[in-house]
């Protein structure tokens, strides 16, 4: 029987202590008994990592598949289920394989398994993820495999980091997992009841064998409690019910702070909030204009009303979590020359732009936003800043999650007047912080550069730097990339995301913050990177 | 007319209320702006091929009237497809969470009624003090207290503060000793509302009732004020207030949309507003299907009821 959340103590006082000896005896068992009990914002919806496009489902089942490198705390490329990868020349890299790892139904993990899970995402919603960069396998041996890629492509070995390992068996349909994710990793999936709860064992004889952290989890079981009401998520933080919440928001940070029992811990994450301007209309077709406005964005006064103090303010897409790729000295840079709030600067800049453009102040507008609390507040902060100039009229205007993504990725977004408040997840690699957002190509509907933002220099910085292996070479690549975007003004960015996760402070330990999406929980147990957790009592 | 074939006649006009209402349920899905297309592909980059084979997938590329003749004939055959946000079926997954919402709008339902009703009778026989008045007040008080505020309210009084509860549900099953113990302050703020309204309704019928002159000549003839009250007064009052009782059968689904999100309880109230959010229509049909026939079937129950609680009431 699983051990029950509730606490004795609680127990005794409602149901007496008659029925609570015989709850006493469902807290052994044959294991340990250590349980983490920790929080998902939403219900868990696929197990099958070729669907999952949401990022509860991706990660409820990091623990429990592993890829073949894991990507370190630091975004160090560490090796897992691979043992080292080759290139032999710009197209093919050998990959050489860990023996003697099996996977929680028993199976041996084999080349066999790789090449049947990259070609399983063949037309599935995660297509991209592995066809972006796959053309062929080649099976050497058991554990030797070559991978043909259709152009060179720098981000191989980071993008080999989300594609989750399944078993051959889940290709040829001999295994569903849409049942439950069955993978290699440290903990194998024990249940999950829709919207109440999601269980991680220990799984028996996982491979790691090292110095450094123990050979196996220290935690046996792990049990996500999905809590979607971010208030009774803190409730329950604060009661003890549950020992680690996962994302609590940010203006609840200083209250945590302020409890002796609960450890709030923060990191930069990947990712940007953003202010989209409509570049195909008057006056934000006007490039003065558009950094008029970009000067206007209070970025510290936002972090701090909003965000209680957390977060940076952002002068460019990539984030400083990528020192390889861009520098603070950068950053404050771009800000000096194109972004840092200055209504001065900015009052100049307005003139001249609509000036040239034959707009007569005040302009009339929106601000369009999501329903996202933060979002919101950031976007009022900075409709009252443009509304205090005499050049803008602009009022604020929310939609629901879906209807805003579809009028925001329409496709004719560019040609409304109205400017566009959203944030952006990037991950380890620096692509991932400009092509989507500003490669002509991906212009809406085809993905998602609503601005329609089109620089030739631009697009070809971006191909050239996707297949340069080198990196010195691609971060001036994308210095260049950065520095014509920033100077062309086709978004205001605002501020660089954090990761929040707030504990129990006498029951967590050696817990850390992942920084990006859908890795939060790798912390558990994470031999690749030299971490673990353990709880305390039992 | 006899009180059975009344019961027929009256199941079988239910009929096209039900095709009106799966055509309204079938049609406001569709208004929805965003398909489950959008969803399932969300910020991927997607070739034009792989957009057309997951339209065809939901039958997104048929006529609207061929899409609703396809999922009505499903329906009728209790088939309510698979999820779009997961391989697993719909009615599976209302399964699952049709006896937690059962259980949770039961309890408040339950508590409505035993608070509500005494309450009124109390209110109307003391009309006019301190007592009345006071019934009046937490009467307004519990209909104008929006569920949710007082949902976290009484999550930081019992389950941070005085920790005498768990803030999320225990698990264990649901009707053991400490999953029913979790519900009451879900059951409690899901049922203030309605217990309010009920106490008000009866307190009104029950002072119209006390004024008629049957309730004079029961006293006359020596009956005990209590009984006069519970065998006469209350059955006749209790007409209006099954009326309101099947009408909150809905307001009871209606909250626990709510409740079930302040209180982490897996009830059906979570899989639809999910759903909606999701774009997964078909879940997003069955379960307005569902709690349609449910207020159906609810209201048909009433007009029983009434048959059966006033012998003078004929069709």
């Amino acid at each position: 029987m699983p051990p029950f959340t509730t606490s004795r103590r609680r127990l005794l006082r409602w149901v007496g202590a008659a029925s609570a000896a015989g709850v006493a005896g469902c807290s052994g068992g044959t294991g340990d008994g250590t349980e983490l009990v920790a929080t998902l914002g939403a219900d868990v919806s696929n197990y099958d990592p070729t669907l999952a496009n949401d990022t509860t489902s991706r990660k409820a089942f990091d623990l429990v598949y592993e890829s073949l490198v894991a990507v370190d705390f630091e975004g160090n490329v560490r090796p897992t289920l691979a043992t080292s990868l080759d290139r032999r020349d710009d197209l093919t890299w050998r990959l050489s394989l860990r023996e003697g790892v099996t996977f929680h139904d028993g199976s041996d993990f084999t080349a066999a398994d790789v090449k049947a899970t990259f070609e399983r995402y063949e037309g599935t919603p995660r297509e991209s993820d592995v066809y972006l960069w796959y053309d062929d396998a080649t099976i050497r041996d058991d554990y030797t495999l070559d991978v043909t890629l259709s152009e060179p492509y720098a981000p191989f070995q980071l993008s080999l980091g989300g594609v989750p390992i399944v078993p051959e068996a889940a290709a040829t349909g001999d295994l569903d997992l849409s049942t439950g994710p069955v993978g290699t990793g440290p903990y194998a999936f024990d249940t999950h009841e829709p919207d109440r709860l999601y269980r991680l064992v220990r799984a028996d004889d996982h491979w790691y064998g090292g110095d450094g952290v123990p050979d196996t989890p220290p935690i046996e079981t792990i049990t996500f409690r999905i809590i979607v009401e971010q208030s009774s998520q803190l409730a329950a933080l604060q009661a003890g019910d549950i020992d680690l919440a996962n994302n609590p928001p940010a203006d609840a940070v200083a209250d945590l702070r302020d409890d002796d029992a609960i450890t709030v811990s923060d990191r930069l994450a990947g990712g940007f909030e953003m202010l989209i301007f409509p570049l195909a209309t008057p006056p934000f077709s006007n490039r003065d204009v558009r950094e008029g406005v970009a000067r206007l964005v209070p970025r510290e006064a936002i972090i701090d009303a909003v965000y209680g103090g957390i977060g940076q303010p952002a002068y460019a897409p990539i984030s400083p979590l990528l020192s390889d790729y861009t520098s603070d000295a950068f950053l404050q840079e771009m800000g000096d020359e194109y972004m840092r709030y200055d209504p001065d600067r900015a009052r100049e800049l307005l003139t001249a732009g609509f000036d040239e453009t034959g707009v007569s102040p005040p302009y009339e507008t929106t601000i369009v936003t999501n329903e996202t609390g933060d979002r919101v507040r950031w976007a009022q902060l900075v409709r009252d800043e443009l509304n205090g100039t005499d050049f803008f009229d602009v009022s604020l205007e929310q939609f629901e999650w879906n209807t805003y993504i579809e009028r925001v990725l329409s496709g004719d977004s560019h040609r409304s007047d109205a400017m566009m408040a959203l944030g952006w997840s990037g991950g380890w690699d620096p692509d991932t912080y400009l092509r989507n957002m500003f490669y002509s190509g991906q212009a809406t509907p085809s993905c998602c550069n609503a601005a329609h933002y089109a620089n030739d220099e631009v697009d070809r910085l971006l191909d050239e730097a996707l297949t340069t292996y080198d990196t010195a070479e691609r971060r001036a690549l994308y210095e260049r990339a950065q520095r014509q975007v920033v100077s062309d003004v086709p978004v205001a960015f605002v501020r660089f995301g954090t990761r929040i996760e707030a504990y129990r402070t006498d029951a967590v330990e050696g817990f850390r913050t992942y920084p990006l999406d859908s890795g939060e929980f790798s912390a558990i147990y994470a031999p690749w990177a030299n971490t673990y957790t353990t709880v305390g009592g039992s | 007319m006899s009180l059975r074939r009344y019961v027929v006649r009256r199941t079988l006009l239910t009929l096209p209320i039900l095709l009106g209402v799966s055509v309204l349920t079938f049609g406001l899905v569709k208004l929805l702006p965003g398909t489950p297309v959008d969803y399932v592909l969300q910020f991927q980059e997607a070739t034009p091929e792989l957009r057309a084979s997951l339209r065809a997938q939901y039958h997104l590329d048929e006529p609207l009237w061929k899409q609703y003749l396809l999922w009505l004939n499903d329906v009728l055959h209790l088939d309510f497809g698979d999820r779009v946000v997961s391989d697993r079926s719909v009615s599976a997954a209302i399964a699952e969470r049709l006896p937690e919402t059962l259980v949770l709008g039961g309890a408040a339902f339950l508590i409505a009624l035993l608070v509500g009703v005494p309450a009124g009778v109390v209110a109307a026989v003391r009309r006019g003090t301190l007592l009345d008045e006071g019934s009046r007040v937490v009467a307004l008080a519990g209909i104008a207290t929006p569920n949710f505020w007082l949902g976290l309210l009484l999550i930081l009084v019992f389950g941070v503060h005085l920790d005498l509860v768990s803030v999320i549900p225990p698990v264990a099953p649901i009707l053991a000793p400490e999953s029913l113990a979790f519900l009451v302050l879900p059951a409690v703020t899901l049922g203030t509302a309605s217990a309010a309204l009920f106490t008000r309704l009866t307190r009104s019928a029950v002072t119209d009732q006390l004024r008629q002159e049957y309730v004079r000549t029961a006293r006359a003839k020596g009956l005990t004020e209590r009984t006069v009250i519970v065998k006469h007064v209350l059955r006749n009052s209790l007409v209006s207030v099954v009326t309101v009782a099947a009408v909150q059968v809905a307001f009871l689904l209606d909250g626990a949309v709510v409740i079930e999100r302040v209180f982490s309880w897996p009830g059906l109230g979570r899989l639809l507003v999910r759903a909606i959010l999701q774009r997964d229509f078909p879940v997003v049909q069955a379960v307005v299907l569902l709690v349609a026939v449910a207020v159906v079937v609810a209201n048909l129950l009433a007009d029983v009821l009434y048959a059966w609680l006033d012998p003078r009431i004929t069709y």
